[in-house]
């Protein structure tokens, strides 16, 4: 018989050191307050069904800002996180679509609203389904919340999976023995950014790396090929708790690499890798001091909010929940 | 998650959802694109027109797939729209005689990387 399904436990210090974190990494992309672009030049994803722009305009600038606001609020504070989830996904995908409907689209925006959307749908899976049906309250939201932060994982995984396995499709599996050529990604990048940022009669500066890797391209294969070669193993996040902080830990790194070869900083990517991969609230609460007793440790250890959920698969748990005599 | 990747991999580019296929086709030859006066002293765009360099190249290539015809007329089609759409960024921009889009074109050679810049659209 299979297994009933078991999320990895979170105590209540992770849970919400989790949504204070994710919190601040939703609102980072907003917290400058500029306005959002009025038109929608070359639209893409939603925008192509609808016009996103009435959103810059007033009233709905401010009143979205608002929700937004309050949405982040309540999600801190674990609060109707059934409606706060689909409502901050909504936001975040329609002004960030706006954003990639003026010049082409951008990739370290769609994490965000992609982790929300694993939140929303692990929030609402258990909601819908009879997980955890005869817990008490407090550990219905605190399975809840187990759930969302489970999904959101999923998700985030999924996205570098297939930006892995895209390489391969595009190129019939020959991504590594091409990528000799990396070096002109670096060049591109170096020169872009100084052409965004410095030229008049400054000399273009040469890249010591990207010459390297041109005039040894076994070494780019070998670069760029590790970087392959994360993104595909990146599934493996999902087997336990130790092998998601060291994929998360590796996928950060490549970010930083990304960054600092191509100028491609995914800042968005790095600090939902390190919250929801790399397990950072974990650690934070794995660090903090304990105030505990002995008999608190005891119960906590041999509670078992997922272990003892009805399932229709489970008859020891049904066993268990026989009335004493 | 296989569900997630599935959808990722069929939805195109609908975000959150996307293929990410950034990087995905390794080339021979990789371009970009940045702006100068007409006296041809290269200006920076962040600065001067509020669109970074990245940009410029992604508005090219978005413009470029929207046209039709031949590969010659596409690309200086969407040359001269990546020009007038940087420019109608920044209405408040300082005064200038006008401006020019370069392309380079960047290729590895016997003796390192090899840069081919070009003037691709100009305006008025």
């Amino acid at each position: 018989m299979r297994a009933p399904f078991v999320p990895l436990e979170r105590s209540p210090c992770e849970i919400a050191l989790f949504r204070v974190a994710f919190a601040l990494i939703v609102f980072r992309p907003f917290s400058n307050f500029s306005p959002w672009p009025s038109s929608q030049p070359l639209p893409t994803g939603l925008a192509r069904v609808v016009d996103l722009s009435f959103l810059s305009q007033l009233p709905w600038y401010p009143i979205t800002y608002g929700i937004l606001v309050l949405a982040l609020l309540a999600y801190v504070l674990g609060k109707a996180l059934g409606v706060v989830l689909p409502v901050l996904f909504a936001i975040t995908t329609a002004v960030f679509t706006l954003q990639n409907s003026q010049s082409g689209v951008a990739h370290h925006l769609h994490v965000i609203p992609l982790a929300l959307f694993g939140q929303a749908v692990g929030w609402w899976r258990l909601q819908l389904s009879n997980l955890d049906s005869d817990g008490t309250e407090r550990t219905r939201a605190r399975s809840a919340q187990d759930l969302m932060i489970h999904d959101c994982l999923q998700c985030v995984i999924a996205l570098y999976f297939v930006a892995g396995l895209t390489k391969l499709i595009e190129t019939d599996g020959t991504w590594v023995w091409q990528a000799a050529s990396g070096a002109l990604w670096i060049v591109q990048g170096q020169d872009e950014e100084f052409y965004s940022r410095v030229a008049g009669s400054t000399p273009l500066p040469e890249n010591p790396i990207a010459l390297f890797l041109a005039s040894h391209q076994n070494y780019a294969r070998a670069l760029f090929g590790t970087g392959l070669l994360i993104e595909l193993l990146a599934p493996l996040a999902l087997a336990n708790r130790l092998s998601s902080i060291i994929l998360g830990l590796l996928l950060v790194a490549f970010h930083l690499g990304n960054g600092a070869l191509m100028n491609l900083w995914f800042l968005n990517n790095v600090f939902v890798l390190l919250v929801v991969v790399a397990n950072l609230p974990w650690m934070v609460c794995a660090l903090r001091p304990r105030r505990r007793s002995r008999a608190d440790r005891h119960v906590d250890s041999t509670s078992t909010r997922f272990r003892s959920l009805p399932t229709r698969s489970s008859p020891v748990v049904a066993q268990e929940r026989l009335p004493e005599h | 998650m296989l569900l997630v990747a599935c959808v990722s991999l069929a939805a195109g580019e609908w975000l959150p959802f996307s293929r990410l296929p950034m990087y995905s086709k390794p080339r021979e030859i990789v371009s970009y694109f940045f702006i100068s006066d007409l006296d041809d002293l290269p200006l920076p765009a962040s600065k001067e027109l509020g669109v970074r360099c990245s940009r410029l190249r992604k508005a090219f290539e978005t413009f470029r797939a929207q046209e039709r015809g031949s590969i010659a007329d596409r690309e200086r089609t969407a040359a001269t729209k990546t020009l007038r759409f940087a420019i109608e960024r920044k209405p408040d921009r300082e005064k200038r005689a006008g401006y020019r889009l370069w392309r380079v074109d960047v290729q590895l050679g016997n003796d390192g990387v090899l840069r081919d810049p070009r003037v691709v659209a100009q305006w008025p």
